[in-house]
């Protein structure tokens, strides 16, 4: 019984070693790296200084996109754990496994194309078709062996999201040792433009395709709020999915005109894909809000051996409202009570977030401890007063 | 303690194998197309600065590269690469970093000396070079001209029988368009 549970009892999502695909994960994780590190480190050694130059372009780049990727989760559902896991897996085994059958995709495309035009959509091809496919697979992989916790397509999209993350952190380094190899003129000016390229364009990059092809995954394993989906439904929305981010990426790698055209045609590229991500960050976001709202219902009724709880007042209760809604709310509050009042309401927020994020968890042995201390850290009714 | 979910870790497995094993499949079954070079017949190479053009030795056999700005020719165990890069601005440390950039592609090359003549007004030096995992040697030149770069190498398994460099540096052209985009 849940309320039974004591913190001796607590589980670990990711460390399961009861878990062939846990054990599976660690040996890939090993494997890919080590393959990495034998397939690309003396071509990383011999333009190592220049690396070290231009690392803080690298590190400032991942913590922007980190928190790009966060900003799609107003409503806390990230697994830091799992978060880290996903981005180690996309760095090393989809790196690695990708750049071993590019090479076999990148020599098929001319014998199919002819030499120009398969040198041409040789990375169009290969790009996609083989990165989208392990990043998917190690977003199946993750969901799996977190089965307990990852359990709604908002956790998928994040799980894609550093997947993709972790891929590109780690292509931006090969590509700017690759530029200051292939410079004529010097490293540093390879690597810098390579780099300084991929880091404004990156918004559109593996992050954003490994999320929807994630929400995809969530899908194909029948991680939905409500009604259970049947099998056809799960592999076509998995389908469309996986070829809406493959699409994209195709889309992006496709070869520009050499002409004026490019300057038009590259952020139109970019356009799209955000306004396909939206679209499917916004499914992510329904799904997730009919999740709290149950939850929300269920911790103020009471359910199983636990008793109803009263909930905090309604403006920390919009926290689990649309965008628009949590908009107004903050809005309001901030006219009432200034700034201070809306960093009250936003702390108040997170931390009704995070309850009703844990209700998912109870009996998984996870995260137990938020409910079988019988203090469960809901913000008071009264906050309302207190946020003026 | 029993370890659970196998049959999962399997398919994973197998799917995360198919990544290479498709394309593997593929590549095995689609033939790599014969092209010969026909006699006096000029190929080209795209880049950004202007394309450059060349005769290739006559019945030797273009490969497919995969890659803009590389071109493959070999007959038996004689090859021949060239590759144009662009954006030169300068030409004795470019020409170094080319030296640099076909040793991290397997071929190890140093320059002997000489200088290299080639057509349109295209110069350089000449190199000897070597390819380890082909087991072969031979022969390249660096050229440049304006802004563009020029590295075609020529190597075969035995000693004095790679193909002579000099008539492909001969016929050497930098695109009409490239010179005029330059002044």
């Amino acid at each position: 019984m849940r309320s039974e549970l004591t913190p001796g009892h607590l589980g670990h999502e990711f460390f399961r070693p009861d878990s062939a695909l846990w054990w599976l994960y660690c040996a890939l994780v090993t494997v890919g790296g080590i393959g990495l590190v034998l397939e690309v480190g003396p071509g990383l050694m011999s333009t190592s200084f220049t690396l070290w130059v231009i690392a803080p372009i690298f590190v400032i780049t991942l913590v922007l996109f980190a928190a790009l990727v966060l900003v799609t989760d107003p409503y806390r559902s990230r697994r830091r754990w799992m978060l880290f896991a996903a981005a180690i897996y996309g760095a090393t085994v989809a790196t690695w496994f990708s750049l071993k059958a590019n090479n076999v995709v990148i020599a098929v495309v001319p014998r199919l194309l002819g030499n120009t035009e398969g040198s041409e959509w040789s990375a169009a091809i290969a790009g996609p078709t083989t990165e989208e496919w392990t990043k998917g697979i190690g977003v199946l992989l993750i969901m799996l062996v977190a089965s307990r916790t990852l359990t709604r397509p908002m956790h998928a999209l994040l799980v894609g999201g550093f997947v993709g993350l972790g891929f590109q952190m780690v292509e931006n380094v090969l590509y700017a040792a690759n530029g200051a190899a292939s410079n004529v003129n010097s490293d540093l000016a390879g690597a810098l433009s390579v780099t300084m390229m991929r880091s404004v364009i990156g918004i559109s990059s593996h992050w954003l395709y490994s999320a929807i092809v994630g929400v995809g995954v969530a899908l194909l394993l029948g991680r939905v709020v409500g009604a259970r989906w049947g099998m056809g439904k799960r592999i076509g929305g998995c389908a469309l999915l996986y070829f809406l981010g493959w699409g994209l990426h195709f889309l992006w790698n496709s070869p520009l005109p050499q002409n004026l055209l490019a300057v038009v045609i590259m952020p139109a590229k970019i356009v799209l894909s955000i306004v396909v991500l939206v679209l499917v960050v916004r499914f992510a976001w329904r799904q997730e809000r009919a999740y709290l709202a149950g939850a929300q219902t269920a911790i103020a009724e009471g359910a199983g051996a636990d008793k109803g709880i009263e909930l905090p007042a309604p403006a920390v209760q919009t926290a689990i409202g649309t965008r628009k809604e949590r908009k107004a709310e903050r809005k309001t509050v901030k006219k009432a009570s200034g700034k201070a009042g809306r960093k009250a309401l936003d702390l108040h927020w997170r931390s009704y977030l995070n309850v009703l994020q844990a209700w998912d968890r109870r009996g998984t042995g996870i995260d137990e401890d938020r409910w079988v201390t019988g203090q469960v850290p809901l913000p008071a009714s009264d906050t309302a007063e207190a946020l003026g | 303690m029993k370890i659970v979910d196998v049959g999962a870790a399997v398919g994973i497995v197998a799917l995360l194998g198919w990544t290479w094993l498709g394309p593997t499949l593929v590549k095995s079954v689609v033939s790599d197309p014969v092209i010969v070079v026909g006699s006096g017949e000029r190929d080209s190479i795209s880049a950004p600065a202007g394309e450059v053009s060349f005769v290739a030795p006559p019945s030797w056999n273009k490969q497919t590269t995969g890659r803009l700005g590389t071109a493959i020719y070999t007959s038996g165990d004689k090859s021949l690469y060239v590759e144009v890069v662009d954006g030169v601005t300068d030409i004795d440390r470019a020409s170094q970093r080319r030296l640099a950039a076909l040793s991290q592609s397997g071929i190890t090359a140093a320059f002997d000396g000489a200088a290299a003549t080639a057509g349109d007004g295209f110069t350089g030096k000449r190199c000897v070079a070597i390819q380890s995992s082909s087991k072969s040697t031979g022969t390249c030149a660096i050229v440049a001209k304006k802004e563009s770069m020029v590295s075609v190498v020529s190597l075969g398994q035995s000693f004095g029988t790679q193909a002579d460099l000099q008539p492909l540096l001969d016929s050497l052209e930098l695109a009409k368009n490239a010179e005029d985009g330059d002044e």
